[in-house]
Order: C-alpha cells, then structure tokens, then sequence
C-alpha cells in the first residue's frame, strides 16, 4: 500500500479552481508571495496578482480576515483602473496570529478616456493600503479613495461586493483546512508546486529547441526586439534592444506573463499556472524600455495592447520553430469606449476583434486572442434602463473575418441611438488597420467607429482614428465595428465577396 | 389502503420505491438500467407488483432535461430574438447554443425599457416566418425579446400565433432568471429539450394505463414541489428531482451518493461548485499520475467494468477496489472478466503519465489505491465546504446523512477518512442496499479500517 498519496497534486489544483472560479482573476498564494494558484483574465495578471498579495502583506502584515487594497502598477498593479483587494487567511485555529495563505482579486472597472500616456492622468493610485478586518471594514478610508476625481466610478460599491466575495472564498478554504486530514497543508503545497515544475517539463518537449529573433512595431511606432532562446529545461527570453516609449508601459512581471502565456499556447499544453511552473522561464526586459518601464509613464496602453504585442512577439518566435502553431493576423486587443452623457452618465463598452485563423481552423468570433473579455457582458436592457439610449445591434459583425481555406473570425459590432446628447471617447490603436492573412489567406475587415447624425440621416462619417473624442446629439447613431481576423490559405472562389 | 409511489428517473437508472399506509417497509421497491429495460417497461414490471385495487398516488421526478441539455439530445427549436440581436446571446454566452445559428430569427416588434411599445408586432413578418418554419419542419419554438419581463405582450402574441400554427412556443418572459442572457438560455433550453420530456411523459402514461385495474394519480416534482400532471414539460421538470431528494433531507446534513452524481443536500451551500460524478473517466493530463477528469462516460457503453467499454471510469476503480458488490440492479451489470483489463488499463495509464523516469513506477494496485483515495479526498472535500457542525456537542447529535445507490459502499470509506464525524445510511439506501451495507464494511482494508 502506498503511503504518499500521488494525486494529491492534481486535486489541490482542481479544489483551487473550484473554490476561485467565482472570483474571477483572483490568485491564492504562501504569505511570503509564493503563488499556488492564479487565475488570470489576461496575461498581465499571470505574475503581477501574486505580486501585488505578497507586497501588501510585507508592507502591512495582514492577519485572518485583514483586507488590503492596491491598484498601483509599478506595486504588483496593471492598471489604474484594476484593483487588487488581498485577504489574509488563516487554515487552522490556534494563537499565532501569522497566516497561511493569501487570497487575491483582482477587479476591473472603466478605465479614464482619453489617454495622456502619464500614469497620474489614468487614475487615482493606490499603493498597498489596509481596509482592516473583514468584520469591522474601514469604509471611510475606501469612500476617501472612491470620491477622488480621478478614481473609476462605482469602485467603492464594486470594492464592497468583491470583498464580499473574497470573504466567502476565504471561509470556504477555512473550512476545507479545519478537516483534520486536510490536503491544505503545507507538505502539500510543496509536492503541488514540484509537480507543477514536472508537468512544465513535461511541457518543454512540445517546444522546438533553438534560437531566435523576432521584431514587432507598435502602433506608436516603437519597436520591440526579442530574442528566444529554448534549451530542455528552460526558456528564455531576452528583449535586449527593444526601445522605451513614453507613452506605453508594461512591467517587467506583465512581461513576463505574456511570455508565459505565449509559451504555454505555442505548447499546446495546459500546466498549472503557479511559482513551480514559472521557474522554467526566464525573462530579461531591459530597465526604462516598454517592457520595464518607470513611472510616470501611463499603462493603460502597455497592459492592453503592450501586453497583446509581447505575447504575440513570443509566439510568433517560438513559431519560427514550430511552423505548424502559425497564425493570421488579428486585432489581439479589444477597443475600450465610453459614450459620457451631459448629465455624467458614463456607458462603457467593449467591443472584441476576431481572431485569426491558423492552418488548422477557423479563428473564432469575436474573441481576442490575448486579452480576452469575460465575456460579451454588455445587457440590452440594462444599458436602455440605465441610460438614455435605444440599442440598435450587438453581436457578430458578419463577414468581416478575411477569407480562406480557414475563416478568420468575424469581429462583433455593438450600435445604438442617443436619447440624449454626450460624447463618445476611444481608445482602440486597431481601428482602421488590417490584419494579413497567413499562407494566401485574405486579410479582416478593419475596425472602425460609424457615425449617422439625425441631422444628415443618409451619410455615416467613419473615424479610424486610434484615440479621440467626438460631440453627438440627440437622434445620433452610433455603430462600434471590431476588426475580423485574417484568414489562413487560399479561398476557394466562390468564398470571395462579390462587392 | 393507497399507496405512495415515488419514480426517479436518472440517466441510466430508474428507480421506484412504494409505500402502503404507516408501514416503515416499502411494498414495491426496483431499480434497472434503462438501457436494457426502456422506462415503460420497468414501470410496468413494479405497477404489477402492487397489491390489487388499492388506490395509488405516483409521483415523477426527473432529471431529464439536464442530461438532454448536457449530451445534446434534443431538437433544435426556432428562436425568435429582437432584431439586431441575433447573435447577441450566442457571443454572451461564449458557448454552442442548443440550436443552430440558421434558426435563429430576428422580429421588428419592440418594447422599451419601460414597458411602452415602441414598434408593433408586424403580422406579416410573422406570416413570412411561419411559412420559413414549415419549410424548416420546425416544431419546437423560443421566443425571446427584449424587455418581455416589464411587458410580455409582445412574447405572447407571438406565441399564440405560432401555437395556433400548431408549435410548441416556450416565452421566455414565464422563466426566472435575473437577466435577459438568463432568460433567452433557459427558454431556447426548455424549447430543446420539450420533445424528448413529453416522449418521456408518455411512455408513464402508457405504463400506467397497461396495468388492468390500476387506480393511480400522477403528479409531476418540480422545484417548487410536486404538481399536477399536465405540467410535464420541460419549463416544470427541470430541477425536479433534485428538489424530490432534497425534500426528504430539508434542513438536515445529507450527501447523495447516486449512480449519476455525487453532491450535498444542503440548501444553504457556501460557493464551491465542484460536481463529482461516479462515471468521470480516468486520464492522464499534465500531472505525473492519472486523475480523474471532469469529462464523463455515462452507462451506455458505461464504465469498462460494464465490460463493453474501452474507457476507464472512477467506478471501475471502486470495482476493482471491491467497493462495488450488491447494489440493487446495478451489481448485475459488472463484469467479473473485465477485472483484468481495468487493472491493465490502470498501469498503462500510470506508466504513461510519469514524468519522472527515475521514480519507480507504481504497479496498478498502487495507483488503483490511489484513485480511490483521489475520489474519497474529494468527497471529504465537498463535505468539508458543506457540513460544518458548529459545536462538539451538535456535532455529536447530529450526523451526516448518506443516500443513493453508492451510499452504503462509500460510507465505510467515508468513515476510514473522517473519524470526526458520524455518518449514516438514509432508511432508503438501507431497504435498497441493505446487503451492500454488510459487504462494503467487511471489505474494507484492515489498514484503513485502522487509519
């Protein structure tokens, strides 16, 4: 009989999962920042959630049930409007008042449109700041933070309730680590996050051994350099070369967590995403360049868009060895749109890209590949019910994917008609560009925002800009158009539009 | 004397179980595999078990629309959405909707978000898609519009058209949900599964009205409770079954142990959604040790220990763990020639997913061992998460309830894994099971006996 339970690992992973998936992005860790377990929305998450749970309590030395705040991106932050509430907790009963664990969520509300690339101009900044004790909460401190101009709207409301959440998942970990035989132990977590660095090895032989170099322009025009090297027990990628910007920031650990992610895509693999694993990648971001940048350079732009380019830079390196993973083009980013009306009403939307399509199937619908949304989460009747505006479609923008042998996937377009006068701000660097297709594929169709004033009913202005703003009145019609990805290999003929 | 009959309809398995008067023994009591024996029939087999001319009361629960949902069994119905919105639900969603992206159809009428009319049902739009639906051989129908849950008018209009083309409409705005997304899922749900519930209903009828001389009301369980029999649709069904369970334990700690699923009774549940199923396959994936995975392999073929199939279950290793003997209707089925094959299958699966070529390869008693403790570690999770006794003392009042047909063989291994707690068998398990009961407590390792 077998006295080391071996699956142990594998139904650690799966209690994390189940216990974190209400939470959305959310991370459990060791109280020294040693992450468990990361449940990232995007890659800038992957590293900067277990970051940012071990900051706030070296700085703050959180006991069971203290929460903490922080949306600072140069403290384990991404972007000003992303905050991170960490949770002290405690398995076991007992005196001693360090905890065992760290829980982690991260929410996102609007961000501040348009963009200056100054971090100060995107928001109030948060360093790790204590809420106290999840029973007596300090709402004071959190109503302070919420009323500055500069914070997004509805944090403090969205603050309360994810703390809410936060505790449940806490308790829930509780009660799991009060069974005497618990598998939340600390033995455990050792053999999980071993076997976690096997599964990545077991990963690497997926991968093509090699070197190589890879460039990418940003739509701002800096250009990023990399150059991968893969050997049998580790990847490494050094983007030595790539230039600084002023106006678009990553951290290194976002960096470092679109590196991840692409590797991890390019395997085809799925591996648990915790320090075991992330010890087979090494990253080197050059400090003050794109990818290391210091305040006070902004990063909403670096954690969108910066992030989607890194991650697609990487794959695209790895895939010079591994011909088979290649893909089209597509938009990788959605665009970010807020309509603010006369009266402060703010309604922002998003609209996703599609993806492009590989050399084995079709790119999907309205699914950015690198920074995906939860989900195509806007709700007709609550935008008409909350704001004065009629919607007029939202969904599949049809036959905007580029033609193939593989479709690209189609973009989305979301439109409506103003009640009441406002105007709209942007952000999306994809608007009016195309993404190639691969192998003969064609190229989408670009993305852009159309205009239909109830003055000129009969033209539709189009504005491809990547950032702005514009005036609308009462009457006017609005058509946000996401870009379809490109297709892979030649159509056939009768694929071709006819127009 | 009359009768109460209950008749749980599960994936694989019916069970039915009758009771006359105050008598603490069941007068009728049966489980079969529906593959071998379809619902009509066994139903008939335990109606002519009853004793003659008494009065009978049968009630139905059913977990039918579930399974049809999840292995996509039903028909496709239409769908009719606000135009413009076609695809909406489809990309809210982010997974395949039960129909096909060419049946959904988008009407002109709307209302706004207060309830008023903004544009009217256009009749002969309606009179376009009726003809496209016949074409279509359309007969199942979900309407779904905007804003229907402040002013259904729209929806039912709809509906009654369409019904009087002979449809079958389900309006979303009779479903609970607190979103729109919420609501277009569940009435494009019901729409799907509609056909195969009142195939369903009739083949009870037709049981009920072969058996001479029986005089028996049917009702239906539903979340709310049980209800008259004209409510067998998909909309009333669903969630049935589990509210017929539930009902005997309310406010009492209990764990269902079916054949289908494993999960807590309690209706106050903290948010650990972890479903864990008898059938989930054996794999091996980026871990150096099978696990047991979330996909499932059903009862048709079923588990390898049924013998047909080449796909390894968490049941063929409680098989071949011994934990398996004398489950009414369900004991029968297993293959003793199997046993091989399972252990095979076992070290294939333990030698492929090693990573480590240093470690010495555990021989498939080992690992077999191991599944197992895999499966009980994540039974003792769920009732970790659930049951939480608040003091010594209640703790030791109170206990934990076990019931299904996988009760009696895993409440030995239950009580080996938490010894801080007491577990019981449901009386129900017990008439069902009660050699079970004896067999998995002999059988159980003298080591773990003891751990």
């Amino acid at each position: 009989m077998n006295t080391v339970f071996q699956g142990v690992s594998e139904t650690l992973h799966r209690f994390f999962n189940a216990a974190l998936t209400p939470l959305g992005t959310s991370a459990v860790c060791l109280p020294d920042g040693t992450s468990l377990f990361v449940q990232p929305s995007s890659p800038a998450d992957i590293a900067t959630l277990p970051q940012a749970a071990s900051l706030c309590h070296r700085y703050l030395k959180l006991a069971d049930g203290d929460v903490a705040v922080a949306n600072d991106p140069y403290s384990g932050g991404t972007t000003l409007s992303d905050f991170t509430l960490v949770l002290g907790v405690k398995l076991k009963g007992g005196a001693a008042p360090e905890v065992d664990l760290l829980l982690a969520r991260r929410i996102s509300l609007a961000p501040r449109l348009p963009l200056t690339g100054k971090l100060d101009d995107e928001g109030v900044r948060v360093p790790p700041t204590p809420l106290g004790n999840i029973e007596s909460l300090n709402r004071d401190l959190l109503l302070a933070i919420a009323s500055h101009p500069t914070a997004p709207r509805g944090l403090f409301e969205s603050v309360t309730r994810a703390i809410e959440q936060l505790a449940a998942a806490a308790e829930l970990l509780r009660r799991v680590g009060r069974d005497p035989g618990s598998i939340l132990s600390s033995t455990n977590f050792t053999r999980y996050l071993d076997d976690s660095s096997a599964a990545f090895d077991a990963l690497m032989s997926h991968l093509p051994l090699g070197t190589s170099i890879a460039t990418r322009q940003l739509s701002s025009g800096e250009t990023l350099k990399l150059q991968l090297k893969i050997t049998e027990s580790r990847v490494h990628f050094d983007f030595a070369g790539s230039e600084s910007s002023g106006k678009i920031g990553l951290t290194e650990l976002a960096t470092f967590g679109a590196c991840w992610a692409a590797t991890v895509a390019a395997s085809g693999e799925s591996v648990p995403l915790n320090a075991g694993s992330f010890q087979h990648l090494l990253v080197s971001a050059p400090l003050k360049t794109i990818l290391s940048s210091t305040p006070p350079t902004g990063t909403y732009r670096g954690m969108t868009e910066g992030i989607a380019a890194v991650a697609r830079l990487s794959f695209d390196a790895i895939a010079m060895h591994k011909a088979n993973i290649r893909a089209a083009q597509s938009a990788e980013t959605n665009g970010c749109f807020q309509f603010v009306f006369d009266d402060g009403r703010i309604v922002s939307l998003q609209v996703p890209p599609g993806a492009g399509a590989n050399l084995r199937h079709a790119g999907i619908d309205a699914n950015s590949t690198w920074v995906p949304l939860d989900d195509f989460a806007m709700s007709p009747e609550t935008l008409e019910r909350d704001f004065p505006l009629t919607m007029l479609s939202a969904g599949v923008r049809a036959n905007s994917g580029g033609q193939g042998k593989f479709r690209g996937g189609h973009g989305s377009v979301v439109s409506f008609q103003l009640l009441a006068a406002g105007e709209l701000r942007w952000q999306d660097a994809m608007l009016g560009r195309k993404h190639d297709g691969l192998e003969s594929g064609r190229a989408g169709i670009p993305g852009a925002i159309e205009i239909v004033r109830a003055s000129s009913p009969n033209r539709r202005e189009e504005i491809t800009t990547a950032s702005g703003s514009i005036r609308l009145s009462l009457g006017d019609q609005v058509y946000l158009l996401s870009a379809g990805g490109g297709g892979s290999g030649e159509p056939k003929s009768q694929d071709e539009p006819t127009g | 004397m009359s009768c109460e009959l209950g008749l749980a309809i599960g994936e694989s398995f019916a069970e039915i179980v009758g009771f006359s008067g105050s008598s603490p023994e069941p007068v009728i009591k049966s489980r079969w595999y529906l593959p071998r024996k379809n619902l009509t029939e066994g139903l008939k087999e335990a109606l002519r078990a009853l004793p003659d001319g008494s009065p009978v009361r049968l009630r139905v629960a059913t977990d039918s629309v579930e399974r049809i949902l999840e292995k996509r069994q039903g028909r496709s119905p239409a769908v009719l959405t606000t135009s413009g919105f076609e695809s909406w639900l489809k990309l809210r969603e982010r997974r395949e909707l039960p129909t096909e992206d060419d049946f959904i159809f988008g009407v002109s009428c709307r209302m706004g978000a207060d309830g008023s009319e903004t544009r009217a049902v256009d009749s002969e739009e309606l009179g376009f898609l009726s003809a496209k639906f016949e074409m279509l051989k359309i007969k199942d129908l979900a309407v779904t519009l905007f804003h229907s849950s402040v002013n259904p008018n729209h929806e039912r209009a709809l509906a009654e058209f369409f019904r009087a083309k002979g449809l079958r409409v389900v309006e979303s705005h009779l479903l609970p949900g607190e979103s729109e997304a919420d609501r277009f899922t569940a009435a494009l749900q019901c729409a799907f599964a509609e056909s195969a519930i009142l195939e369903e209903k009739e083949q009870i009828e037709s049981a009920v009205k072969s058996v001479s001389g029986l005089q028996c009301t049917l009702e239906i369980w539903t979340p709310q409770g049980p209800t008259s029999w004209d409510k067998y649709s998909a909309r009333y069904v669903r969630g049935g079954l589990k509210a017929a369970l539930t009902n005997s334990f309310a406010g009492r700690e209990a764990l269902h142990c079916g054949l289908d699923v494993i999960s807590p009774y309690t209706p106050i549940s903290p948010a650990l959604s972890w479903p864990l199923k008898p059938t989930f396959l054996i794999k091996h994936g980026a871990w150096s040790f099978p696990h047991i995975s979330d996909e499932h392999a059903g009862y048709a073929p079923g588990p390898m220990a049924f013998g047909k199939s080449q796909q390894l279950a968490a049941l063929d290793v409680l098989y071949v763990r011994d934990r398996l003997s004398e489950i009414a209707g369900f004991t029968p089925l297993l293959n003793e020639k199997s046993r091989a094959r399972i252990l095979e299958t076992i070290f294939t699966l333990g030698k492929s997913a090693s990573h480590t070529a240093s470690k010495r390869p555990p021989d498939a008693k080992e690992i077999a061992a191991d599944l197992e403790r895999a499966f009980v570690e994540r039974l003792a999770i769920l009732i970790a998460a659930d049951f939480q006794p608040q003091s010594a003392q209640q703790q030791a009042k109170g206990a934990i309830t076990l019931t299904g047909a996988l009760a009696p063989s895993l409440v030995a291994l239950l009580k080996s894994r938490r010894r801080d707690l007491r577990f019981e068998l449901a009386p129900l398990a017990e008439y069902f099971e009660s050699a079970a009961v004896a067999a998995a407590s002999a059988k159980l390792d003298p080591a773990e006996a003891h751990a």
